[in-house]
């Protein structure tokens, strides 16, 4: 069953002196049951409505805050930090994953924008995604330092050469905003056992880490047909980021670990 | 599900959505589903497995053998090649099919049918190609065969 909302213009009549921003969002109301008995429940909210009013903010996520507060106090999204590194306001506009913070309105009025949750997720409530799933599979990598040796825990730093810290870098600064897992078609089709771009890339974060000691542990438990090797290298993931990393290359480099790490006999502790 | 909708539109300053009644297990059961089968493997010593990574490196090896095929069934034509490029096609399809139905099959007895399915017919594909290299004029032959037409 479908039901399309009603849509309606609007423009403001003065202020014509003024910066006149023109901003259209499309979300309209449908929900699909697949089967009768199935679990599945697909919904997601579309309406649309276009309205032109000076003095808003140039970004997204400004609009839709513009939006909640003028038009519609219903209009429901998550959002902190507005700027970007929070990784709340995470959707789909224009067919694209990024924060609706960072991604600026087109000021071609003649434009349409459409804003939609992440592809997918299931929705709590219209732009709202639930997450439930992508954090899970978060914790099961098991994103924390571990040590073989856990005697020096707490007494003094544990040291890392430039060098090492460097590796670091294009893996830390992951907001876990799911843009790129959801912009994965085999985290659409199997996202429920494999682990997606961004949770790979934390996983690499952590081999690579020189101050890890488990890296063998966490390469053998993606020793299975899907939790890493569904990736395809469609890119669809470094494309999307928007923090402009690169989870597609993370990935190549775990399969690259994969095919050459030499199994230690772990003696028992 | 039966999911009610009403749509009431207000005067030009307000635009109401639908509201929906929804099921009170609805949006929990999705993620219950699918928490259940992230795949978590128990903690234990480090000597699990390699078949994984085992397979992708022989699929990216037998990729580059084929390739390799290629200019050897040009540059010398001989039986052995014609045998050796039709194990190793009916190999890397069987294979390329293979992860096509671990993408898009779902359901433990879809995915041992479709498995089975696909085994039926890369095996009478060999064996066809097999039956083509004896009894006819052979794989490189036949390439070269189709090139002066």
């Amino acid at each position: 069953k479908m039901f399309a909302c009603i849509s309606f213009t609007r423009s403001a009549v003065a202020f014509r002196n003024c910066r006149t921003l023109v901003v259209s969002c499309v979300y309209e109301f449908a929900s699909v049951s697949i089967l009768c008995v199935c679990k599945v429940i697909i919904k997601y909210h579309k309406i649309l409505m276009t309205f032109s009013h000076p003095r808003c903010g140039p970004m997204v996520l400004d609009a839709l805050i513009k939006i909640k507060n003028e038009m519609d106090l219903t209009l429901t999204f998550r959002r902190s930090c507005r700027e970007g590194i929070c990784g709340s306001c995470a959707m789909n506009i224009n067919g694209g994953n990024t924060l609706a913070c960072l991604n600026k309105i087109d000021t071609n009025t003649s434009k349409v924008m459409k804003i939609y949750p992440l592809p997918r997720m299931y929705v709590v409530k219209d732009l709202v995604p639930d997450m439930s799933n992508f954090f899970a599979q978060y914790k099961s990598i098991e994103p924390y330092l571990k040590k073989k040796d856990e005697s020096k825990q707490g007494k003094e730093q544990y040291l890392q050469s430039i060098e090492d810290r460097q590796k670091l870098d294009g893996l830390y600064e992951c907001l876990l905003c799911a843009c790129c897992s959801t912009s994965c078609p085999s985290y659409w089709w199997n996202g429920d056992k494999y682990l997606g771009p961004a949770v790979l890339t934390q996983a690499y974060r952590w081999m690579i880490d020189s101050r890890d000691d488990f890296i063998e542990e966490r390469l053998s438990k993606l020793q299975d047909p899907f939790s890493l090797y569904r990736c395809h290298t469609i890119m669809n993931c470094t494309k999307t980021c928007p923090k402009g990393l690169n989870p597609g290359k993370a990935i190549a480099e775990i399969k690259k670990m994969m095919a050459t790490y030499k199994e230690k006999r772990s003696s028992a502790i | 599900y039966f999911i009610p909708c009403t749509a009431v539109l207000l005067c030009h300053t307000h635009l109401s959505r639908g509201l929906v009644a929804y099921q009170k297990n609805r949006d929990i059961e999705p993620f219950h589903l699918a928490a259940g089968r992230i795949h978590t493997t128990s903690a234990h010593s480090v000597s699990s497995s390699r078949a994984a990574s085992k397979h992708w490196t022989g699929e990216r090896v037998l990729s580059i053998v084929l390739l390799g095929m290629a200019p050897a069934a040009y540059l010398c034509p001989s039986p052995l090649l014609d045998y050796s490029i039709a194990a190793a096609l009916t190999l890397h399809g069987h294979w390329g099919i293979g992860q096509v139905l671990t993408d898009y099959v779902h359901g433990d007895a879809k995915v041992k049918l479709a498995k089975a399915g696909v085994l039926l017919l890369s095996t009478a594909t060999f064996f066809g190609l097999c039956y083509f290299n004896y009894h006819d004029v052979g794989l490189c032959k036949a390439v070269t065969m189709l090139w002066q037409i």
